[in-house]
């Protein structure tokens, strides 16, 4: 169990960076392609479709997962604020087996799509051809991923639920868990 | 009574010109078939966008939708092949109608391509010549020199044979470019100096054809809906498009010429450039159209040239038509009908 | 069951699974999949999940969002914030709740710079909501006034979803982007009145040292460090207005501009940059992937049809001008609690339209009145992307429903602004008249 956390904390991680990298290469090329178009009578070929299907699907589908791994997704809590700790556990793990479904539901519908565009070699074309196909891929490992990541949530809940670990004792593994994840990117955890 | 429906999706804005005449047809059918047979129409891409329309219709998210390849290139190459031919568009009528006969009948590669998406493809039209919208008043061929056009796929080849500098704006900013500046001509229908707003930034609207996109088609229907019907609703839909095409298309010419006369008096300039523009025109049409063949096979079209050949053909057969019997409105509907629309099979169902 | 309630039983279990706790994305989307699937069958709901969330995201004119959410995360983790709430502070001691206003005022110059209104509130979120809790202001201004003024970005030019009505009512885009500028400032001026007296009736909300002296010599002393982030958004602006970027293009000016001067002053290390970098990613897919299932919950309602039923509604009250006013900010209110803001305006501009021609509506003011709705609907519970994108910002500092809280406050505000914007629609119309 530790072990398949760990591991789908670092995927998560890793493609994460990937996100990152994509969200600092649309701000270059964006102002690349202003730069020569205003002042060098030229242009960054690409641009619109390079942000539209490559930066844009990597920033918004890539850190899903960790956003899971973090518990980050956002949620209303005002109806369960006042129930046990157990009975919001068993919430949780139901609630994370959903998550799990249905992410893995839209990864598989995701993976359907992407091998057929794969197939096909799926372009754009603005100003140039603009090969899409990988992206896809962006929307099938982040989801699915996501669908791990929930999972892998909800039979730590279910077995809390069940009286395997305290509240506590999940509460402060979850906590150093989350800590060492966001220290990977120099963020103090919980102030975002 | 057991009523079918056919939910109809298309991407084009509520206030589209072609709507209303959408509108009508989808009536016609309603009242031609007693009411057996509705439409519920979806404007606006509040159903599906542009891009999910063919897709949509294949997997039966609608029956019905306004296709346009370019959004999915790789998924319509045909279509695609089809639209390079839009810079050889300067006759709206005579390729609307060669457009229909050809994808219709005479083109084995378009029927195979709409079979992939589970769609029979029912009509079409060939829309009015693109024309640059400009800041300023541009001209001689050199006044175009590293000025900032809006273009894209042959267009921006056309740009940059101009020495201008091609950029692709999306069509949500294209407005606000254009009033600021960073494009000095917008590419687009005489229309859209209202449609579009762009009589308030770009006064001076170069006359010159650049052709008409040849892309986008009106009505295309799922097959397994298609069989649903009864030969008399099939019947019903096929013998109300010739007027459903007539109305698109001459709505079209008669919105640019109403633009021009309404934009005239707000003060656009509606002109043609010095000759050597039309001339630099058609000289890059005829190095261009060699190219187009190649261009068909890098798509994967198999014969590109015979489909070439064959719109030529059929564009020759309907210019003799038209110049025969006239081109006002009832004559090129019956035209149609008589050419086209009544030839489609309505009697049996299409193999899935 | 007819598809209509299959719209309305779907709104309602999506309500029941939001109180469970099932994250908002994921109830939206799995509510709308399952919706489409009941009424269209399971083959069209898997494709409409297999195509339609990467062509929904793959979109230029949503870059805006991770860019000014970088831009933002950059001019806070550098410490580019602290020294302006210092002097807004300072110089705005003795007015109650100073820096609220302060921050909405920043909010309605940014709007300028900026095209959306979920893209403004998360370039201020970052910028104003840590400086005004490290003051003590309660969290429910806080969050509200920036979630809310966030909403000037759409009615502020330049704005895309104004830009989107025009070409679809086919009205002059100058004339629309014209129009919102009153009613913007008139919003910015309500949410200021509500701040002042808000807090003047409660000082707890945003406290003060009522003792506190302070040398005008601190005052000018403090503006000396003020510069980077006026100076940012007047650049942002102008590179603008002068041609260099549209207005999406903006926002990575915006970014790397705030990247430059963070440089220029050695406050941007690469660690900073890279934090940076990160807490405007997990900002970005937190928001899009809600902004994802609100798509899909607005492709489920074309399907059951609810939103045409209920213009049709309001279509048959159009024999009274008062009573279908009415009726429409009803709809608009109701539908702007789950749906997205061009989602609803592709549902029902196709039917009201046509009422408002026929009942000789001026349709420049309806576009206003219109954005104004849809913007209330970006911060109304359950589904509202504004307070979202400030709960991403602020992560588990301020609760969800505390934002939604301070929010209601501002909603009352917007609603007497509404009132006067139907009341006197020449709010709306005195600057576009002026070029005609
Ligand atoms: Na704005
Ligand atoms: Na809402």
């Amino acid at each position: 169990m530790a072990i398949a956390r760990r591991l789908a904390g670092l995927l998560s991680v890793v493609i994460t960076l990937v996100g990152a990298v994509a969200m600092v290469l649309m701000m270059v090329h964006i102002i690349v392609d202003a730069v020569l178009r205003t002042f060098f009578a030229s242009s960054a070929p690409g641009t619109t479709e390079f942000v539209s299907f490559y930066y844009m699907v990597a920033v918004t589908f890539l850190p899903l997962a960790y956003i899971q791994c973090l518990r980050g997704h956002v949620i209303i809590e005002l109806f369960t604020g006042g129930l046990p700790p157990r009975v919001v556990h068993a919430i949780d793990g139901v609630v994370a087996l959903v998550i799990a479904g249905a992410a893995g539901y839209f990864a598989f519908a995701a993976g359907w799509k992407a091998i057929a565009m794969t197939r096909a070699g799926e372009f754009v074309i603005g100003a140039i051809l603009v090969e899409t196909w990988p992206t896809r891929w962006f929307v099938v490992s982040g989801v699915g991923l996501l669908a791990v990541v929930a999972l892998l949530q909800a039979l730590d809940d279910l077995y809390t639920a069940a009286g395997g670990q305290t509240p506590e004792q999940a509460a402060e593994r979850r906590g150093s868990e989350a800590r060492r994840l966001e220290s990977i990117f120099g963020l103090t955890p919980g102030k975002h | 009574q057991n009523t079918k429906k056919i939910v109809y999706a298309s991407y084009l804005s509520p206030q589209h010109i072609t709507n209303p005449v959408l509108t009508e047809f989808f009536k016609a059918i309603e009242e031609d078939t007693n009411g057996s047979l509705t439409v519920e129409s979806h404007v606006g891409g509040s159903l599906l966008s542009g891009r999910d329309i063919p897709g949509g219709v294949r997997d039966g998210v609608a029956d019905a939708g306004y296709f346009v390849g370019a959004y999915i290139p790789s998924e319509m190459p045909v279509d695609n092949y089809l639209a390079q031919f839009s810079l050889w568009n300067s006759e709206p009528l005579v390729m609307t109608a060669a457009l229909n006969e050809l994808v219709l009948f005479n083109c084995p590669e378009c029927t195979e391509e709409y079979a992939k998406f589970n769609t029979r493809y029912l009509a079409s039209y060939a829309l009015t010549p693109y024309v640059y919208h400009c800041r300023s008043e541009l001209t001689k061929l050199e006044d175009f020199k590293g000025k900032r056009v809006r273009g894209i796929a042959a267009y921006g080849d056309l740009a940059r044979a101009l020495e201008a500098v091609p950029v692709n704006v999306s069509p949500d900013e294209a407005y606000e470019a254009l009033d600021r500046g960073i494009l000095e001509c917008a590419l687009h229908s005489v229309a859209a100096q209202k449609a579009r707003s762009y009589g308030e930034a770009a006064k001076f609207v170069i006359l010159d054809p650049l052709g008409g996109y040849l892309g986008a088609s009106t009505f295309n229907l799922r097959i397994p809906k298609w069989n649903d019907l009864t030969p008399d609703e099939r019947k019903a839909i096929t013998d109300n498009l010739p007027a459903m095409v007539t109305g698109a298309i001459f709505n079209y010419i008669e919105e640019d010429k109403k633009i021009i006369e309404e934009y005239t008096k707000t003060g656009t300039k509606f002109y043609n450039a010095d000759p050597e523009f039309a001339a630099f025109v058609e000289d890059f049409k005829k190095d261009y159209r060699p190219n187009i063949i190649d261009k068909g096979t890098e798509m994967g079209i198999k014969d590109p040239q015979a489909i070439s050949d064959e719109l030529d053909r059929l564009a020759e057969k309907w210019r003799g038509l038209l110049a025969e019997n006239g081109t006002d409105k009832e004559t090129y509907e019956r035209l149609l009908h008589e050419e086209i629309f009544s030839k489609i099979d309505t009697q049996s169902p299409i193999g899935e | 069951m007819t598809p209509v309630a299959v719209g309305a039983v779907g709104l309602l279990i999506l309500l029941i699974l939001l109180a469970l706790r099932v994250p908002i994305a994921i109830a939206l989307a799995g509510v709308s999949v399952v919706g489409v699937g009941v009424i269209r069958g399971p083959h069209a709901a898997f494709a409409v999940l297999a195509e339609q969330p990467y062509n929904f995201i793959a979109h230029w004119t949503l870059s805006a969002i991770p860019m000014f959410l970088l831009m933002g995360s950059i001019a806070y983790h550098a410490g580019l914030t602290e020294s302006l709430y210092k002097a807004a502070r300072l110089w705005l001691l003795r007015l109650p709740g100073g820096l609220a206003v302060a921050s909405t005022m920043a909010c309605a110059g940014f709007a300028a710079a900026s095209g959306s209104s979920i893209a403004t509130s998360a370039a201020m979120g970052r910028i104003a909501i840590p400086e005004m809790l490290k003051y003590r202001y309660d969290p429910g201004i806080a969050t509200g006034s920036v979630a809310v003024a966030g909403t000037l970005g759409s009615l502020i030019p330049p704005s895309i979803l104004m830009v989107l009505y025009a070409i679809f009512a086919e009205v002059s885009v100058s004339r629309a982007l014209l129009a919102g500028i009153l009613p913007g400032l008139l919003s910015a001026l309500m949410f200021t009145l509500l701040i002042v007296a808000r807090c003047w009736l409660n000082p707890k909300l945003a406290p003060v040292a009522a003792d506190e002296r302070v040398s005008w010599r601190d005052r000018f002393s403090s503006l000396l460090e003020i510069w980077p982030l006026p100076v940012l958004v007047l650049a942002v602006i102008g590179t603008m207005y002068s041609g260099v970027f549209t207005a999406t293009e903006a926002a990575a000016g915006g970014a790397f501009m705030i990247t430059l001067i963070a440089a220029l002053r050695r406050q941007l290390t690469p660690h900073i940059f890279l934090q940076s970098v990160f807490d405007a990613l997990k900002g970005t897919a937190t928001i899009l992937f809600i902004a994802m299932g609100g798509f899909l919950l607005s492709r489920f309602m074309a399907f059951s049809g609810l939103p045409f039923y209920l213009s049709e509604l309001v279509e048959a009250m159009s024999v009274n001008w008062i009573v279908f006013m009415l009726g429409i900010s009803l709809i608009y209110i109701v539908l702007g609690m789950f749906l997205d803001s061009i989602g609803i305006m592709l549902l029902t501009i196709p039917i009201l339209l046509p009422v408002m021609a026929s009942m000789n509506m001026d349709l420049i003011w309806f576009g206003v009145i219109l954005i104004k709705y849809l913007e209330i609907g970006l911060v109304t519970p359950p589904v509202g992307l504004n307070c979202f994108i400030i709960k991403s910002v602020v992560g588990d500092t301020v609760p969800l429903e505390k934002i939604f809280k301070g929010v209601m406050w501002f909603i009352a505000a917007d609603l007497v602004t509404l009132a006067l914007l139907i009341a006197f629609p020449d709010i709306a119309l005195f600057i576009p008249n002026l070029l005609k």
